[in-house]
């Protein structure tokens, strides 16, 4: 069953002097627990690609669909939604919010969340809420530092803290964009295989950009971009 | 969200401790520059109807139009005079003074002065008996005020400083008295007077009027009558209108007639409102100073936090939320910056309000920019002034802080977390 598709997807970014097309035509397909990665030199719209997936950006043609929703579809309320509760996102440079604890941050992606949302992930109270962030972070291998601050965290410490934050709502995807960029070779394995794991038990579908091997390693399909095509 | 707006002020410590001490800067400048401006406005007040118009003054027809030039044939008569004293007593107007005034050349001689020479002034003679039209408690003297009988003159203390002269000597007074005849005395000086109205000050040379009686022969005749309603400057200028109509009633009969302050001093009023648009303008810029001061802090502190907006729109957040939370925040970062900013602005302008400001090395003679003040300015804090800055400042802060929010998180995310 497949989770994206899409249809001739292209970017164009309007600079001052030139239009860059950093996607063109791009037509894939990706299922319902797939573990797999986005590769290509630098430069070569990966980073564009997830950020279509997670509606960061506006397509300049082609359409998205996701879960059987095109984009082109949406209006504002219903993109915000869809960040909401279907997308999980992690970035290289972590992007936790810094004035809150660990846990504080994971709660911030259930802060959102209509009731009926919260329903869903057998959340009914605040104490409910509270151990649903707990949880997520035991399953990061977090338990017993909820309560620092990012900055009293190791890089990757950070990175498992915004992984927790991706996954507590219990999306459809987790799109991750060079998340082991910034680590070292121990804490990048940590986190690949944190997400593997979570991949394997609870089949999220899971998509990497990266060109880093060890990243290419752990996943079970590359989709390589070259120039903002297929190849 | 209240507790997570909190939570942005409090850890945020350093932000907000510059955010909040920009717009407390802002707050503090304007309550000095407006307690200042209004000190200076209301000294400028309080000297005119203190020491030279009182509130009110109440001449024969005719004087008025001609006050400039010091008239000598539209006198008030001693007949006119005690009945217009037994209406004043009977009709409460209790304060008021009877007054001969006319302009008189001074001339001084070497030994004991320096030099010779003369000096234009206004003689101003004064029942001593009955003063209370005026209020001269203020001022300082040196030597002996006016009183009756008393054969003396009290210099202004600018006035006195031009000739070189000292209580003691002996001037010669060359003035016109009643008919218009030239009349010229000796006299000495018995005091010398500082109000702190600059324009008396540096022109006017005070007599008892018993004494200026005698030498001018004025048979008892006076060119004017001072009233003062009330010391109070503030209550002075809200019923001085109203007051000088019912004193313009209660001498009609008497065929004399009553003006204002506002309208003795009319052409002083008008520079000062002329030149008052000087200050307006001063004030303007303090204010636009202000606003463009909280809102840039606003702007930069938001802006600083693009990453954070970012981040909770790909959490699902939805604008009206991020506008809330921040605009919020701002607003109470705005709060602290108001509060300390209002304290410390009122603290520095009661200090000036009770020690005044010597500025004359900024604005040169006071009498340039419009004001009856010598060059120490003293502020006055207004705590209606003060609670419209409060109230400005709290509303810049929010508006600040939305319209920093709405332009730090416009566009696509993705722009957003790639903007520097
Ligand atoms: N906002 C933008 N404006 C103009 N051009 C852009 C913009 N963002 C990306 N590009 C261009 O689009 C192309 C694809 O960029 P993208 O960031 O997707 O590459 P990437 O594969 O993620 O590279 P890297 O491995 O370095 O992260 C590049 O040529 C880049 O210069
Ligand atoms: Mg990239």
């Amino acid at each position: 069953m497949s989770l994206i598709k899409t249809y001739n997807l292209s970017k164009v970014y309007k600079t001052q002097s030139e239009d860059v097309h950093a996607l063109i035509d791009i037509s894939i397909e990706i299922k319902k627990g797939e573990l797999l990665a986005i590769s290509g030199p630098s430069g070569s719209g990966k980073t564009t690609l997830l950020n279509l997936f997670g509606l960061l950006d506006n397509i300049t043609s082609g359409d998205i669909e996701l879960d059987n929703v095109k984009y082109s579809t949406l209006g504002k309320k219903d993109k915000t939604e869809i960040r909401r509760n279907m997308v999980g996102m992690i970035f290289q440079s972590y992007n936790l919010i810094p004035v809150l604890s660990a846990s504080e941050n994971v709660e911030m992606a259930l802060n959102c969340l209509s009731k009926e949302q919260l329903a869903a992930l057998n959340v009914n109270n605040k104490q409910d809420k509270k151990e649903l962030c707990y949880k997520a972070l035991k399953d990061v291998g977090l338990e017993n530092l909820e309560n620092r601050r990012p900055n009293e965290l190791s890089g990757g410490q950070q990175q498992r803290i915004s992984i927790a934050r991706a996954i507590v709502k219990n999306p459809k995807v987790l799109l991750a964009d060079e998340p082991t960029a910034n680590l070292d070779k121990t804490n990048s394995l940590h986190i690949l295989e944190l997400i593997s794991n979570l991949n394997e038990t609870k089949d999220l579908t899971c998509i990497y950009s990266s060109h880093d091997k060890l990243v290419l390693d752990h996943v079970k399909r590359i989709i390589r971009l070259e120039d903002g095509r297929l190849c | 969200m209240l507790k997570l707006a909190f939570r942005g002020v409090t850890r945020y410590k350093k932000r907000t401790i510059i955010t909040a001490f920009a717009i407390g800067i802002a707050i503090v400048f304007s309550i000095f520059m407006k307690s200042l401006l209004t000190g200076v406005a209301l000294d400028s007040d309080k000297n005119l109807i203190w020491n030279d118009t009182s509130s009110a003054k109440i001449y024969a027809p005719g004087y008025f139009e001609e006050r400039d030039y010091y008239p000598i044939d539209v006198l008030i008569t001693e007949e006119q005079g005690n009945a217009l004293e037994q209406k004043l007593e009977e009709n409460g107007f209790t304060n008021y003074t009877k007054e001969f005034v006319e302009s008189a050349q001074i001339m001084f001689y070497e030994d004991p002065f320096p030099t010779s020479g003369s000096i234009t002034a206004v003689l101003k003679a004064m029942d001593s008996s009955n003063t209370s039209a005026y209020k001269f408690e203020d001022s300082q003297i040196e030597g002996d005020w006016i009183s009756n009988n008393v054969d003396g003159v009290v210099l202004g203390s600018k006035l006195s400083q031009d000739m070189n002269a000292e209580v003691g000597y002996y001037v010669t007074i060359q003035t016109k008295g009643k008919g218009g005849f030239i009349q010229a005395f000796d006299i000495p000086i018995i005091g010398i007077i500082s109000t702190g109205d600059p324009v008396v000050d540096a022109s006017t040379i005070f007599f008892d009027y018993n004494t200026i009686n005698d030498y001018l022969e004025l048979d008892g005749y006076s060119t004017n009558y001072s009233v003062s309603y009330s010391m109070n400057i503030a209550k002075v200028k809200s019923i001085s209108d109203s007051e000088t109509a019912i004193l313009n009633n209660l001498i009609v009969p008497l065929k004399l007639e009553a003006y204002s302050w506002r309208e003795i001093a009319d052409d002083i009023l008008q520079l000062q409102s002329s030149k008052g648009g000087f200050s307006n303008i001063f004030l303007f810029f303090t204010f636009f100073i202000a606003v463009v001061g909280i809102s840039n802090t606003m702007l930069m502190a938001i802006s600083e936090r693009k990453n954070e907006i970012a981040m909770l729109k790909t959490l699902g957040y939805n604008n009206k939320f991020i506008k809330r939370l921040f605009t919020l925040e701002g607003t109470i970062i705005g709060f602290l910056g108001v509060f300390c900013g209002t304290i410390v602005g009122v603290l520095i302008s009661l200090y000036y309000q009770i020690e005044g400001i010597d500025l004359s090395s900024f604005v040169g003679d006071s009498e340039s920019i419009g004001y009856r003040i010598n060059s120490v300015m003293h502020a006055f804090v207004s705590p209606t002034q003060v609670i419209l800055i409060i109230i400005l400042g709290l509303f810049v802060s929010m508006v600040a802080a939305y319209f920093a929010v709405r332009r730090t998180g416009r566009g696509e995310i993705a722009e957003m977390f790639r903007r520097i």
